[in-house]
C-alpha cells in the first residue's frame, strides 16, 4: 500500500467519522433534555431504550441503513448505498444513544438543585436549557469524543454500507480486515497501529476535558 | 397570596396542611420546625416547583426562590448573582457583594469559593431578583456566627425597603427575634399553624 493510499483511507476515516459524531452530537442534545429532564413511565421506558441502544452491535445498525437504501429499501432512489452517506448514516445510528447515554444520567443528576435554582430565578426556558449545557460542557465535548473514538474503532457498520470500495469508501478498519484476509499481516498490523494512534489520542484528550469538569 | 386547604403528601404521609394563609406585599413569616416536618416542601409547594395534592393558591406576585442547596454556575461571583437580575444591575450587584465581604471575590470562579461565601452569593442573587415574594429557604446555613445574625438583619431590611414578602426558613433561635413574630409552625403531623403578631 503506498503512502498516498494510506493517507486517503485515513482522510476517509476521519471524515466519516467527524460527519456522524457531528451528526450525533446534535441529535442527542435534544435526546438528551428530554429523558434528563423528563419525569414519569414514558421517560423511564426511554432511558432504558437508549441505555440498551448504546450497546447496539455496529453491524445491525449497519443492516438497517443497508436496508433502506439497497437496491430492493424504500430509500433506493437516493442511489446512497456503498457512499460515504450511507456509512455516516449507520454509525449516527451508533454513536447517537451512546453520547445520549452518557448525557442523560448527568442531566438527571443537576435536575434538582439546578433547575429549582433556575425556577427560583424566574429564568425562561431558553436560558435553562443554555445554561445546562454550559455547566456540562466537558462532560458533553468528552462523551463526544468517547462517540468519535467508537465511530473510528467500528467495522461492521461502514462495511456493510461502504462496501471497503478502494479509493472511496474503504477506512481503517475494513483496510485491516482486507489485509487481513488477504494474509498481509505487516500492513494489517501497521494499520492497527494508526488506528490505535487515533483512537488512544481522541480517548487522551476526553479524559483531559472530563479532567477539566472536576477543576 | 392566598393559600387555602393546601395539602401534600407522600407515600400516603401527610407533609403539609395548611388550612388558610394570607400572605400580604411587605409581610414577613418565619417556618419554624424539626428537619423533616415539610418546611421545604412548603416552599416547593409555593413556588410552583412541585403540584399540590388538595387545595389552592390564588398568586398575583411574583416569586423568587431559594433552595435550600442553591446551584453554583460556573460562573464568576459576580456572573452568578447577575444572573438574578437577567445579567442587568451591575453596580447593584456589586453593592450586594460588597455588603456580604465579597467585594474582593468579584471575578473569582464561584466554585472557589468556601460554602459560607457561596451561600452569601447565592443570597445576594436571590435578593437582585424582581419577586414581589422572595422564598428563602435556610439561607444562613453556612454561614459564619459572627456575621450570621448582621446578615440575617440585612436581609430583612434589604426587603423591607422593596417592601416585598419574605417567607423564610431559620434554625436558630435568635433568628426569631429578627424575623419578627409572624410564624409558620411544621408539626411532625403535617398540620401547619400560622402564629400572627398581635
Amino acid at each position: 500500500m503506498s503512502n498516498s493510499e494510506l493517507w486517503q483511507i485515513i482522510a476517509t476515516s476521519l471524515s466519516v467519522c467527524l460527519a456522524s459524531t457531528t451528526i450525533s452530537a446534535f441529535l442527542s442534545a435534544p435526546f438528551s433534555l428530554a429523558l434528563g429532564l423528563g419525569k414519569g413511565r414514558a421517560a423511564k421506558f426511554f432511558r432504558t431504550i437508549v441505555t440498551a441502544l448504546s450497546n447496539i452491535p455496529p453491524v445491525v445498525a449497519g443492516l438497517v441503513v443497508y436496508m433502506l437504501v439497497s437496491r430492493s429499501g424504500p430509500l433506493s432512489s437516493l442511489r446512497l448505498v456503498y457512499t460515504k452517506t450511507a456509512m455516516v448514516a449507520a454509525q449516527v445510528l451508533v454513536v447517537t444513544p451512546l453520547i445520549t447515554s452518557v448525557i442523560f444520567p448527568v442531566f438527571m443528576q443537576m435536575q434538582n438543585t439546578f433547575l429549582e435554582t433556575c425556577i427560583g430565578l424566574s429564568l425562561p426556558k431558553g436560558k435553562i436549557a443554555y445554561l445546562l449545557f454550559r455547566e456540562c460542557r466537558y462532560i458533553y465535548a468528552s462523551a463526544i469524543l468517547i462517540g468519535f473514538g467508537r465511530a473510528m474503532s467500528e467495522v461492521a457498520a461502514v462495511s456493510m454500507t461502504g462496501g471497503n470500495i478502494r479509493h472511496k469508501t474503504r477506512v481503517l478498519t475494513t483496510a485491516i480486515m482486507l489485509s487481513t484476509s488477504k494474509g498481509d499481516f505487516k500492513e494489517a498490523l501497521s494499520l492497527s497501529g494508526v488506528l490505535i494512534a487515533l483512537v488512544l489520542l481522541v480517548n487522551f484528550i476526553a479524559g483531559r476535558i472530563k479532567g477539566l469538569d472536576a477543576r | 397570596m392566598i393559600v387555602s386547604n393546601l395539602k401534600k403528601s407522600f407515600n400516603g404521609k401527610l407533609v403539609v396542611d395548611l388550612p388558610y394563609l394570607e400572605i400580604e406585599k411587605g409581610s414577613v413569616y418565619v417556618l419554624w420546625g424539626q428537619n423533616g416536618h415539610g418546611k421545604s416542601t412548603f416552599m416547593r409547594l409555593l413556588a410552583g416547583i412541585m403540584p399540590a395534592d388538595e387545595g389552592s393558591i390564588q398568586n398575583p406576585m411574583s416569586i423568587s426562590y431559594q433552595p435550600q442547596t442553591p446551584y453554583i454556575f460556573r460562573y464568576s461571583c459576580l456572573g452568578n448573582v447577575l444572573l438574578g437580575s437577567k445579567g442587568k444591575d451591575t453596580a447593584k450587584a456589586k453593592e450586594l457583594l460588597s455588603c456580604f465581604g465579597l467585594a474582593e471575590k468579584l471575578h473569582t470562579s464561584a466554585h472557589a469559593l468556601s460554602g459560607g461565601q457561596q451561600q452569601c452569593m447565592a443570597l445576594a442573587r436571590s435578593l437582585l431578583t424582581d419577586g414581589d415574594l422572595l422564598l428563602l429557604d435556610e439561607p444562613f446555613s453556612a454561614i459564619d456566627a459572627i456575621r450570621n445574625d448582621d446578615i440575617a438583619r440585612f436581609t430583612l431590611d434589604y426587603c423591607s425597603k422593596s417592601s416585598r414578602a419574605l417567607l423564610i426558613v431559620v434554625h436558630k433561635p435568635e433568628h426569631l427575634g429578627i424575623f419578627g413574630h409572624n410564624r409558620l409552625l411544621f408539626s411532625q403531623s403535617g398540620l401547619i399553624t400560622v402564629e400572627k403578631a398581635s
